[in-house]
């Protein structure tokens, strides 16, 4: 504080501080900030089918695959606060099976950066990734659930993964 | 280079001056921080919290660095400068004002002074 030089160096270095307290108190503050999001996905049907051929992974010849066909209409608006960077929005299919106990397979996402683009209505969706399991059957399995998820990602905190809904769904026996 | 470290090294604030610019930036950056995150909540828009601490540092820029005047209201009073070599006559004189330092050092100083040539007291003196 005695010259120049030192002044200079004081307060800028007390300025950063101040930045960083700024930004930690901007994450405790828009931590939980209310939401209220409308969310319904419709699941019209799932048709599983055996095989599909690929180089690379051999497995998948005797894989099973299913693919979903749903409807989404949800409306993430009330989610969007002054610390949202985006949301990513994704559909998991949590199941057990004998192998393993908790299974998410992810089925469809979305990144939401704006919140005029944040309804979405969408009619007779197919799930956009490959929904297999590990164990390659898929026929057999009880207690499957389609959820609906949210990952809130905020400029300055921690991102929150919510569950918003979620639909007992039956796989098909054949 | 050396020109620009002169020119940091100028600007000498008094004691109390420090003490009143401290003051002065905690007080600017911390209710800009706290304007700022009002500011931004009524808005609903990040980037003014960091616009507006900005702003906050440049205002604490200006009333802090530059040496006001307010800032040099109390010097420091030093007490004058002694030469060692002169003792005889100068610190003699001034004996009387200075409180602080003992006079038995001064009277060491002037039986040296009177002892040895003037030349090599003053080397010693530069080494201290």
């Amino acid at each position: 504080m005695y010259n120049v030089l030192q002044r200079i160096s004081s307060v800028t270095s007390f300025g950063l501080s101040a930045l960083m307290a700024m930004m930690f108190a901007i994450s405790i503050i828009t931590i939980n900030m209310s939401n209220n999001p409308d969310i319904s996905v419709k699941l019209h049907d799932i048709k599983i089918t055996k095989g599909r051929p690929d180089y690379f992974d051999k497995t998948s010849r005797n894989a099973e695959f299913a693919r979903l066909t749903f409807d989404i209409d949800a409306d993430l608006s009330s989610m969007f606060n002054w610390n949202t960077k985006q949301l990513f929005a994704y559909i998991t299919v949590d199941y057990p099976t004998a192998k393993k106990k908790n299974n998410n397979v992810v089925i469809w996402d979305r990144i939401i950066t704006k919140k005029q683009r944040s309804t979405l209505r969408m009619r007779k969706h197919h799930n956009k990734y490959l929904f297999r399991d590990i164990g390659l059957k898929l026929r057999d399995v009880e207690g499957a659930k389609l959820t609906f998820r949210v990952n809130s990602v905020p400029y300055f905190g921690i991102m929150q993964d919510q569950v918003l809904d979620s639909y007992d769904i039956t796989m098909p026996q054949i | 280079m050396d020109q620009l470290t002169k020119l940091l090294e100028k600007g000498q604030i008094d004691l109390k001056g420090q003490q009143l610019a401290e003051k002065i930036y905690t007080f600017t950056l911390f209710i800009s921080g706290a304007l700022s995150i009002l500011v931004s909540i009524y808005f609903n828009e990040i980037m003014y919290s960091f616009y507006g601490l900005g702003i906050g540092l440049a205002v604490s820029w200006v009333l802090v660095i530059p040496p006001w005047p307010c800032f040099n209201k109390n010097p420091l009073n030093w007490l004058p400068v002694q030469s060692v070599g002169a003792a005889a006559t100068s610190a003699s004189a001034s004996a009387s004002k200075k409180s602080q330092v003992p006079e038995e050092e001064d009277d060491d100083d002037e039986k040296a002074a009177g002892g040895v040539k003037q030349t090599t007291v003053e080397d010693v003196d530069d080494d201290n």
